[in-house]
């Protein structure tokens, strides 16, 4: 068998007696016939022989007395320390069997480990408290990658801005924080231009911008921030999504200011069969009287005989006079109308 | 153990502070002979003689009388041992032989000559030497296998560390030792 450089551990398992009886026989026969591995082993074995050959000195009993005599002090001395002292003491041996405990590999390798992953959640975090409060961090993260083309930045700027989507409510406090910095780039640089109402909307019809507004709008659970959500969303092109956004948060938000506003911006837009159920549903459950007000308003009028019964409801049943005065009007006015088209 | 052994550990346990003095007594000379054969040097290991008895004394509430005593505190000499880091920075070699007269050595039963005896204390000098230029890991465990016999899986157990890592251990020092008194 050749000489190979895998023998050379097994030489010494071999010296040291380490190996098993039947691999103590397999390598005895590659021994036998390798030069290099018998002159090694015939190395070792003088080696050997020159450590044992050495005498060990050994101590005396004068030298045993006074270690134990200064042990025994050291001993009854710390019993009769002040607590400082004391406690001195106990935070060095701490940090003696610290330092000893993460010399040896294993500790270290869990110690690497531990900081790697300690590291990633710091990171991570620092990531995104750093782009929650300071959007510009997220803006220099792309505009000093000079290797970027303008498409590709543009890109990343939109994939950020997904990846905070999903965080949730970030984007949102970025664009709607209530005071507005004078940072000149990124997402300030769109919250600064919506807020202070500037002649370039174009940030408003960047959809990824309108997703967040939609996403903030329904989601957010801070109260102020789906205002300004709203708020936002009613500046934006009309758009079957936002109109659908609006009627939901019309539905179903939780803030009477908010179902407000939302039902105002509807006001404005272009009726529609789904609108319109939102209306009927808003008519005869929303809490707040202005809202049913506003929601009968709008039903008023609509060339819809399902329209009637809804009216018919409201008449008999709202809690407010004047709502169910307006809806006994209107039942009239639909009464003379539907004679006069039957003259 | 015997029972004069096992009254002493305990009357220590109860807060019998001569009765570790009458232990350190009883096993002073073994200790003190297994930390210089750890250290290769007089003052090493008399601090290492310190620190095992310190430590002992902390945790002899620990010692259930599962094993024998010393084979507990050698385990803790030899962690220390192996742990060993010398606050002080201490790197020169004293010989016990001249400069400490509290270290004696042993002859040669064979041949007590002058010229042997300093024969001796030169190659003394040199694999005490060389074992100094060892890392304080590859040098107890050199001594463990080498001196003691004892096998690389009870090393790993002794140590708290993995077999691999006694090997290694002990293929460096054993190639390393081999390097430096080729050379001298």
């Amino acid at each position: 068998m050749k000489h190979d450089k895998h023998f050379e551990d097994l030489l010494m398992l071999y010296f040291y007696d380490e190996l098993s009886d039947s691999e103590r026989a397999g390598f005895k026969d590659h021994i036998d016939e390798c030069p290099v591995c018998q002159a090694e082993i015939e190395r070792l074995q003088a080696i050997e022989k020159q450590i044992d050959r050495v005498p060990l000195p050994a101590p005396t009993p004068q030298l045993l007395t006074e270690m134990n005599r200064r042990i025994m002090l050291e001993l009854t001395g710390r019993e009769r320390q002040p607590t400082m002292a004391k406690i001195k003491d106990l935070i060095e041996d701490i940090f003696d069997s610290v330092a000893i405990t993460m010399a040896r590999p294993r500790y270290q390798l869990i110690a690497v480990g531990l900081t790697f992953v300690i590291g990633i959640f710091v990171g991570k975090l620092w990531l995104s408290t750093g782009l929650r409060h300071n959007p510009e961090m997220l803006a220099n993260l792309v505009n000093y990658n000079y290797q970027l083309t303008p498409t590709e930045k543009e890109d990343v700027q939109k994939a950020f801005a997904g990846y905070l989507l999903k965080s949730g409510g970030i984007e949102a406090a970025d664009l709607l924080q209530a005071d507005q910095g004078t940072n000149s780039s990124g997402l300030v640089e769109v919250n600064v231009k919506v807020e202070k109402n500037l002649a370039i909307k174009g940030g408003l019809d960047d959809p990824t911008i309108q997703n967040m507004l939609m996403y903030a709008a329904r989601q957010e659970p801070d109260k102020e921030r789906r205002l300004r959500a709203v708020r936002l969303l009613g500046q934006v092109t009309p758009r079957p999504e936002v109109d659908e956004t609006l009627a939901a948060v019309m539905l179903r938000d939780a803030a009477e200011p908010i179902r407000l506003l939302a039902a105002q911006l509807l006001d404005e837009r272009a009726m529609t069969g789904q609108r319109m159920e939102a209306y009927k549903s808003v008519v005869l459950n929303d809490s707040s009287a202005t809202i049913r007000k506003l929601a009968l308003e709008k039903l008023v009028g609509q060339d819809d005989p399902g329209i009637v019964p809804v009216i018919a409801l409201v008449a008999a049943r709202d809690e407010a006079d004047e709502i169910r005065q307006m809806a006994r009007d209107a039942l009239d006015d639909l009464y003379k109308n539907n004679n006069q088209a039957q003259k | 153990m015997e029972k004069e052994e096992v009254e002493l550990i305990e009357r220590v346990q109860g807060g019998d502070k001569m009765a570790f003095g009458r232990l350190m007594e009883r096993y002073g000379e073994r200790v003190m002979s297994m930390a210089f054969r750890f250290t290769r040097s007089p003052q090493d290991a008399e601090d290492l003689y310190q620190e095992t008895f310190i430590k002992v004394y902390r945790n002899l509430n620990n010692f259930r009388f599962e094993s024998e005593f010393f084979t507990w505190m050698y385990r803790i000499l030899a962690n220390q041992a192996f742990n060993l880091y010398n606050k002080r920075k201490r790197m020169t070699l004293a010989d016990p032989g001249e400069d400490d007269y509290l270290w004696e050595t042993i002859p040669d039963e064979a041949d007590e000559g002058a010229d042997r005896m300093t024969l001796d204390h030169s190659l003394r000098e040199q694999v005490d030497a060389a074992l100094q230029q060892l890392s304080s890991q590859q040098r107890v465990v050199f001594v463990l296998k080498h001196f003691e016999g004892k096998k690389i899986k009870d090393i790993a157990v002794l140590l708290d560390c993995a077999e691999g890592t006694v090997k290694r251990y002990l293929f460096r020092a054993t190639r390393k030792l081999q390097t430096i008194l080729a050379e001298s």
